[in-house]
């Protein structure tokens, strides 16, 4: 079956009809793949996650800013995975942004400092490049969008 | 530290569902879900010959596998990391044909000698089970 073409922002419907969690794949310095469940949010076009300074995800995208993510996929297996570069941000003016308005959960059940008094959490943006949504497997349509 | 037999018991908690995760020769990751089963020591998936994840293993076998994650289990996560081997010769997939917990003939109409699909043997180096996230604990396997 041949994929067709859509967009990005059918991209981020699609994903907003599947579970909030989805499963971020990293690599590290030596070439090994690591794979988290992360509870993603968009703002706009791009990809957030809340992070730990000293995770491996964000250790690794410190070495290879290459990222995949697949969102944990429906019973029927539909899914969306996407791929980008990501990028760690821990300044305040980010994290004061982002705490609230972005996320579609409360971000002081995982770091009680809010964004002013938690030095180890961070965010992760990642600027998502292609996606391909994938309707039962892939086995009922393959959709893709690719940066232009 | 816990025993290979302690993750295989804990990853019987989650379901037959994991996503995996591969690189590319250009050091680009991918992920995708898959059904996963134990066989001994080793866990295996059936899937596509000309799938991207069996591109990717053919030139690196390292992959990690993250058992799926939800309520049900309050969100303990299960990874195990290893090296994936493809089983692409008769011999090994009908060796495998039965392993699977399910009917793999739906999905591959032309039996174990059909090259169109592969079984991935991943034989697992170590292993972290995170309760609740890491927040209630954390255990570790390595080989």
């Amino acid at each position: 079956m041949g994929a067709e073409a859509v967009s990005l922002s059918k991209v981020r419907e699609f994903a907003a009809k599947l579970s909030v969690w989805a499963h971020l794949a990293t690599v590290g310095a030596d070439g090994e793949p690591d794979v988290v469940p992360v509870h993603p949010c968009w703002d706009g076009d791009v990809l957030w996650v809340m992070v730990g300074t000293d995770s491996v995800k964000s250790r690794n995208v410190s070495v290879n800013d290459r990222v995949a993510m697949h969102w944990q996929v429906t019973e029927n297996g539909d899914g969306v995975e996407v791929w980008g570069r990501a990028t760690v941000l821990a300044d305040l003016e980010t994290k004061r942004r982002l705490w609230t308005g972005v996320f579609d959960y409360d971000l002081n059940a995982f770091a009680p400092g809010g964004p002013d008094e938690s030095p180890d959490t961070a965010f992760m943006r990642i600027d998502v490049d292609r996606a391909v949504i994938l309707r039962m497997y892939g086995a009922a349509g393959i959709e893709r969008w690719a940066r232009p | 530290m816990i025993s290979l037999h302690d993750v295989r018991t804990d990853s019987a908690r989650y379901g037959p569902l994991a996503y995996v995760a591969t690189v590319s020769s250009a050091g680009e990751p991918h992920v995708a879900p898959v059904a996963v089963a134990w066989f001994g020591d080793s866990i295996l998936t059936f899937v596509r010959t000309d799938s991207r994840k069996v591109a990717n293993l053919r030139m690196n076998p390292r992959l990690s596998v993250h058992f799926a994650v939800g309520p049900g289990t309050n969100w303990d996560s299960c990874i195990v990391w290893g090296n994936a081997f493809v089983v692409d010769d008769d011999r090994g997939r009908t060796e495998l044909w039965d392993k699977m917990g399910y009917d793999l003939s739906p999905f591959e109409p032309g039996g174990p000698t059909a090259a169109t699909h592969v079984f991935l043997r991943i034989e697992p180096d170590r292993a972290t089970i995170l309760r609740n996230y890491g927040i209630a604990g954390r255990e570790q396997w390595r080989r």
